[in-house]
């Protein structure tokens, strides 16, 4: 049940740049090896996408923590940043349970591409089975045929969670702002 | 119009203060419960350590406060003569470590690194102590027969000896004392700087090998995942003994590799190493990390007569029953840092005849 898709209402829904602690904070859930939301690190560099050297990570790069809003109560979460001057990555999109099916998703992620100007073209991320076909439906991700499925590691476990996929897609001009 | 560097700049410039790591938006932790020493570190202690720059949050030299201070490193950019080759480069940095010190130490533990160290002084008239760990309750910490049964020096080198004679217990209690006040979250280092703690000089510390890692293979499924991706892995455990230097105000070289970089860049630099990564790059015989090579045959071209280091596997089977204490302890003091191997080359002015970076076109270029 999506109480909210549920009204039949157009919903308006608004896409805002957050505190960092206000997004850790909200995105704990999906970090289910954690005891605390301030174990979740600044950034985190998956199979060494990060293409700064020692300290351009400090000086290059940023990151934009976002949400989207529904009558001023934050519903979805993402965070975007840069991992090199062409590149960004989106670090995981959380829409709360009610409020899926309103492509909020989407809409965190074209809001964080938004965020970007032009020497910024391209979107990566990984991506498991369901949430590929799902962004491949609505947000014209396409996997990238030199990278095949990879095993995760849960951290805390050590246990290999389900397969993930590298994805891109080009960000066109009339997304950025 | 504005070149892409230029505009890309431009933005970074302009929210860098703000969403930047280090930005006002990004809130970080307050030091609670770690232990942060903030004496002044003086010229002379750096110049210790001195070579790789390490730290936290883009600081250099600082202590870890908080979970998410973020551990980084910085090997530079190229300045002074490039690196020659990886013998001569040893042989410089132990020249160094001489002039150093009237007399130092090197660890006997029958690893590789041990066995490469003392090759390597042996062939110098610098003077210099061999240091063995003889553990009295636990054999697999114990050095003293491997050393007198695998090293045939003759015996003007028994005076040269420095044995520790301790018992487990007190490693142990070592272990945790320098783990609390250093976070250091592994054993094996812990190990080499409590044989470097009780050595009466000062000490070249056990230093792993460099390690560089293809991150587009996947270790679980054991296959390539996509286009090589190599990047040089450093981990935050292997500057705490430079820490514990630090803090104790004590003499030594903390890591060959970290103090004296040209070691490393001279491997990056030979021939038989630009050899090896290029074959492991090829669908045909994809590795994962560069570390049985040059643990193994990249040595073996140099030392022939490197024999396997089956002592100090055992000492190491033994030392990692600790790890998971130290780590529920101490969860966030064992980050690794990723450099991508083709931008250190390029920064180092090191000349490669084939195309390191395959992923371009995926993560893009650093304008």
């Amino acid at each position: 049940m999506n109480p909210l898709a549920d009204t039949n209402l157009s919903v308006k829904v608004e896409y805002k740049i957050i505190s960092f602690e206000d997004w850790r904070k909200a995105v704990m859930p999906m970090w289910s090896w954690i005891k605390f939301h301030t174990w979740i690190p600044i950034i985190n560099n998956p199979y060494g996408m990060i293409q700064y050297c020692g300290e351009e990570v400090f000086s290059r790069l940023i990151q934009f923590p976002i949400a989207a809003f529904v009558d001023d109560k934050p519903v979805g979460w993402s965070l975007v940043y840069n991992v090199s001057d062409t590149v960004i990555r989106v670090r995981g999109v959380y829409v709360l349970p009610e409020a899926r099916g309103l492509g909020i998703g989407t809409g965190l992620y074209d809001f964080a591409l938004s965020l970007w100007p032009e020497p910024w073209t391209q979107y990566i991320g990984y991506y498991d089975s369901k949430s590929l076909k799902h962004f491949m439906r609505t947000w014209d991700l396409k996997p990238i045929a030199q990278y095949s499925l990879r095993h995760r590691q849960i951290p805390a476990t050590k246990q290999a969670s389900e397969p993930i996929q590298l994805a891109y897609r080009k960000i066109k001009l009339t997304e950025k702002q | 119009m504005k070149s892409k560097k230029l505009i890309a700049d431009n933005f970074i410039k302009l929210h860098l203060e703000k969403y930047g790591l280090n930005g006002t938006n990004t809130q970080k932790n307050p030091p609670a419960n770690f232990p942060v020493w903030s004496a002044k570190t003086s010229e002379k202690q750096l110049s210790q350590i001195t070579g790789v720059k390490f730290g936290y949050n883009g600081q250099v030299f600082n202590w870890r406060e908080s979970s998410t201070c973020m551990f980084w490193v910085d090997y530079g950019n190229e300045s002074g003569a490039l690196p020659t080759t990886f013998l001569s480069e040893c042989l410089k940095a132990v020249d160094q470590i001489a002039n150093r010190y009237s007399t130092f130490s090197i660890p006997f533990l029958g690893s590789t690194f041990s066995q490469v160290l003392l090759s390597i002084v042996s062939e110098t008239q610098h003077n210099y102590r061999i240091t063995i760990p003889a553990c009295l309750d636990c054999p697999a910490l114990n050095f003293e027969s491997e050393f007198n049964s695998k090293i045939n020096f003759d015996r003007k080198y028994t005076t040269l000896v420095e044995t520790i004679e301790f018992s487990e217990e007190e490693f142990v209690a070592f272990l945790r004392e320098m783990t609390a006040e250093v976070r250091c979250a592994d054993p094996i280092v812990a190990f080499s700087a409590f044989i470097g703690a009780r050595s009466q000089f000062a000490q070249v510390y056990h230093s792993p090998w460099p390690e560089i890692r293809d991150e587009n293979f996947d270790i679980v499924g054991n296959k390539a995942v996509g286009p090589s991706n190599w990047n040089v892995v450093d981990n935050e455990s292997h500057f705490a003994i430079a820490r514990y230097l630090l803090k104790k105000n004590k003499e030594g070289i903390h890591n060959l590799f970290y103090s004296y970089p040209n070691i490393f860049f001279a491997i990056l630099n030979e021939a038989v190493w630009k050899q090896w990564i290029k074959k492991a790059m090829e669908d045909s015989d994809r590795q994962s990390s560069s570390e049985n090579f040059l643990n193994g045959k990249f040595l073996a071209e140099y030392f022939p007569n490197l024999y396997e280091p089956t002592s100090w596997i055992s000492g190491i089977s033994h030392l990692l029953k600790f790890k998971e204490e130290l780590l529920q302890h101490y969860p966030k003091a064992n980050e690794a840092w990723l450099t991508p191997l083709y931008r250190l080359i390029e920064k180092r002015k090191i000349h490669y005849d084939f195309q390191l970076n395959l992923n371009e076109s995926i993560y893009g270029l650093v304008l």
